[in-house]
């Protein structure tokens, strides 16, 4: 029941704050250079176009009027429509977000199932050449951009090798997307049956994933690693193990328990961020995520569309955050809400 | 094996057959496009993408003519400025060349059913002068300027007079923006907000083409299916896939293994490293209208001085900047009329030559050079490099060029309004023809230079309406001089059009405005 009360006021608290980014990103979004009505007006218009483009787009109004129109629609849940495309930025965002979504939680879930334990190992067996061989790889996968990556797993293995398909996003050249349920194609082409399409999806993803595995690897292993190496010279390890608990039992049952917490922090803050669109990836793999989106949308000053993606990269970081909290009171008995 | 064992094969071989059925039926052309498609309503487009559904899917009342493979100056046919009937079957003009009657083709149905009338032409006028954003200019240009021009004779029969004769009239006419849109069915979507279904259009397609928008999936793929009721005959290639793929690398590679069939935007330097006498790969290059300028703001110091410009034309190193950033692929630029445009003359005097340019800098009075900068749109590399050598050329007669790299959106504001020492940009014209060019040259946003003679605005005025073909091109000669001598702009080359697709694709049609026509293709 208090976890219950616990949880709405978190929530309660993404009232204020996503104010207050509205605020900022409305000011901030204007005060980018340049007007939209031109670039919509193309270079050939008229003073007297722009002027109708200007009206038209509601950019002529005083800044405080535009803002509580602004604000109005928000209450409305209407987040206003792209200029660029002219569609509800909402109904843009919906498509995207499922391919960030699917993208980047499969990348996370494979770099947690491979970090946890691999940096686990490298505490434990500290000083080996395992140990060495771990941290030679994490150092790689952090400072190796990329987009270096990217490309060269694309080089080798779908033009020299032809193990890869095409990367042209996320189905195959000739193979329709299964019947859109939810939208995660992974989890549409299972509830309909479609396995040609999971064949075709599971092998557009492979890459991509591989790519983003590679980069996340190393913050997880590092952080894993530490914090397992502190954990395991405290008193109560030692006692344990002196006690004659096998080794296994304690590492499992005690140590990696305790050494989770900055884990956990560190996991939640990077797949917050990564959730908001891994913009390299998606354009090297033609990803139709929201990084490239938002990136067209900055560049080409689309009020409506750059301020919903900061409203909705806001929201994101707060659930992953009382996400990352929830699972403090699981990990630590400590921590009571 | 049991029995949802069974199902799944039963289900895995039936998609299987069905996939090779739709494969074997139906000739498909892949396209690799970098950007994504922005809201294609003919009159607003803005963007590549849009621009090429627009032309496949809607059709004007006149067309370009296409020059034959056989007279075309170049590898492949050529689009000209003269036009050919598209919608309408023939027309003709009135003694004095102020009227213009159009008979329109009969038996030709938008796919909503609807018939097209004079009535759809009429509409269509009305949107262009109305739509916020729709190109008035445009119609201005034609000496279209109120609904009163225009006048339905009958069902197939449209009038518009002119208030004197206009060249231009019939290949603006031509241009995707006045593509004709269904109007009865575009009025089903009209609001009292947009009596001109606008939002509607931006995402959907009312017109009869060689083709139709079959699906859109944003940032994915657009897939146009062909029209086989075309009047123009069913085109070849059933569908036209252009797949979104925003890296270059990855376009090159799609297209080198056989994956796709056309890449487009792919920068000189990876087409000469990577695809340039690749076994299965065409490379079509062509020179086109399109002219990279650097203009200077000969309203500004110390650009107000004709010297100082002049100095800095000999100072730029032409030859170079063709040779080491477009690898060749581009012709110099030596009149304000492009090389590919009726009337060119190669009326440029300027060449690479640094003693004249410090002869005319001293003679200016800046001995010592000067410092100023160049702007330019930050997401160009090749404009970049560009800047790079001209930074180094001028820095040999002193000249210090400060390079100033410019946000997209700001790019086009300080464009238009003239904030700026000198620009690079890269102009293209939607129309071949030497009238419509140099109009350019004194429009209040468009003349990148800023260098205004009231010679040169006179003359323009004449040859709008000159109807003598021998005296208009005189006039069109003396305006090119005119330009050159007062050298508001730097004219550097002109870049070509390339286009890498695999060898099985044929039917390749150049155009100046570098829209493909799919209804030419074949595979």
């Amino acid at each position: 029941m208090r976890l219950l009360f616990y949880v709405v006021r978190r929530l309660l608290m993404l009232i204020p704050v996503l104010i207050g980014v509205s605020m900022l990103t409305f000011i901030a979004a204007r005060m980018l250079p340049g007007n939209p009505a031109l670039l919509v007006a193309g270079p050939l218009a008229t003073d007297e176009d722009i002027a109708r483009m200007e009206a038209d787009m509601h950019l002529d109004r005083p800044i405080w009027e535009q803002y509580f129109n602004y604000l109005r629609d928000l209450s409305r849940g209407d987040l206003g429509r792209s200029w660029r495309t002219g569609l509800p930025v909402t109904t843009e965002l919906l498509r995207r977000f499922p391919a960030t979504f699917e993208l980047t939680t499969t990348a996370m879930f494979l770099a947690v199932l491979f970090g946890i334990p691999l940096g686990a190992m490298a505490a434990i067996k500290q000083g080996t050449r395992f140990d060495h061989l771990i941290r030679v790889l994490s150092v790689g996968g952090v400072s190796i951009p990329v987009f270096w990556s990217g490309l060269i797993l694309i080089f080798v293995f779908y033009y020299l090798l032809g193990w890869a398909p095409a990367p042209v996003g996320r189905m195959g050249l000739s193979v329709a997307a299964p019947t859109r349920v939810s939208g995660f194609y992974l989890l549409d082409s299972v509830i309909t049956g479609n396995w040609h399409a999971l064949g075709s999806v599971m092998s557009q993803m492979a890459l991509p994933v591989i790519t983003l595995v590679f980069a996340m690897l190393p913050s997880i292993i590092r952080v894993t690693r530490s914090s397992m190496l502190d954990v395991c010279r405290e008193d109560y390890v030692r006692t344990a193990l002196a006690t004659g608990l096998r080794r296994r039992t304690v590492i499992f049952q005690d140590a990696l328990r305790n050494a989770l917490l900055p884990v956990v922090t560190t996991i939640g803050g990077y797949y917050g961020y990564s959730l908001g669109g891994e913009v390299l990836v998606e354009q090297i793999f033609s990803w139709p995520g929201m990084g490239r989106y938002s990136i067209d949308a900055i560049y080409n000053l689309d009020y409506a569309a750059v301020q919903a993606f900061v409203m909705i990269v806001a929201i994101i970081y707060i659930t992953v955050y009382l996400v990352v909290d929830l699972l403090y009171a699981v990990l630590d008995p400590r921590v009571r809400y | 094996m049991n029995r949802r064992q069974s199902y799944q094969i039963v289900l895995v071989a039936m998609s299987c057959v069905l996939l090779f059925a739709c494969g074997a039926v139906g000739k498909d052309l892949l396209v690799a496009l970098g950007g994504d498609v922005e809201g294609w309503d003919p009159v607003t487009e803005v963007f590549y993408a849009a621009g090429e559904i627009v032309r496949n899917c809607y059709d004007n009342i006149v067309n370009f003519s296409v020059m034959g493979a056989e007279e075309s100056p170049y590898e492949v046919p050529v689009g000209q400025i003269q036009v050919e009937g598209g919608l309408a079957e023939s027309w003709e003009w009135s003694e004095d060349g102020t009227v213009i009657t159009f008979h329109l083709r009969e038996g030709v149905v938008f796919p909503s059913g609807n018939p097209l009338t004079a009535e759809d032409i009429r509409w269509n006028v009305e949107r262009g002068l109305n739509l916020p954003g729709g190109g008035l200019w445009s119609w201005n240009v034609m000496a279209v300027t109120s609904m009163d021009q225009i006048a339905v004779i009958d069902e197939h029969t449209v009038q518009f007079t002119l208030p004197q004769p206009n060249s231009l009239f019939l290949p603006m006419y031509a241009v995707e923006t006045k593509a004709v849109v269904d109007s009865a069915e575009a009025k089903k979507h009209a609001t009292a907000e947009d009596p001109y279904a606008h939002e509607w259009l931006l995402t959907n397609v009312a017109s009869t083409g060689a083709y139709h928008l079959e699906r859109y999936s944003p940032a994915e793929e657009i897939v146009l299916a062909a029209n086989e009721d075309y009047w123009g005959g069913k085109p070849a290639i059933d569908r036209v896939v252009y797949k979104i793929i925003p890296a270059e690398e990855t376009r090159v590679l799609l297209l080198k293994n056989g994956d796709v069939d056309i890449s487009l935007f792919i920068s000189p330097e990876q087409v000469q490293k990577q695809l340039v006498d690749q076994t299965g790969i065409r490379v079509v290059n062509v020179p086109t209208p399109g002219c990279e300028y650097f203009a200077v703001n000969s309203e500004m110091e110390p650009f107000d001085n004709l010297l100082v410009r002049r100095a800095l034309a000999y100072a730029t190193p032409y030859d170079d900047i063709i040779e080491n950033v477009l690898y060749g692929f581009g012709v110099r630029a030596t009149s304000p009329v492009p090389l590919m445009t009726p009337w060119h003359r190669d009326v440029s005097p300027y060449n690479y030559n640094i003693a004249k340019a410090r002869e005319l800098l001293e003679l200016a009075g800046y001995p010592d050079g000067f410092e100023f900068t160049l702007s330019y749109r930050l997401d160009n590399p090749v404009e970049e490099a560009i800047a790079i050598y001209l930074q180094d050329a001028y820095a040999d007669i002193g000249v210090d060029l400060i390079i100033d790299k410019v946000a997209a959106s700001r790019f086009s504001q300080i464009r238009r309004t003239g904030e700026y020492q000198s620009i690079l940009v890269y102009f293209i014209p939607y129309v071949n023809s030497p009238i419509y060019m140099l109009n350019i040259y004194d429009s209040p946003t468009a003349n990148y230079g800023r260098y205004w003679n009231q010679d040169f605005s006179n003359l323009k005025l004449k040859a709008i309406v000159e109807l003598d073909l021998e005296k208009q091109q005189g006039m069109v000669n003396a305006m090119q001089q005119i330009l050159i001598d007062g050298c508001g702009i730097v004219f550097l080359h002109h870049p070509n059009r390339i286009t890498c697709m695999r060898d099985d694709v044929s039917g390749y049609v150049y155009f100046p405005d570098h829209l493909i026509r799919y209804k030419y293709m074949d595979k």
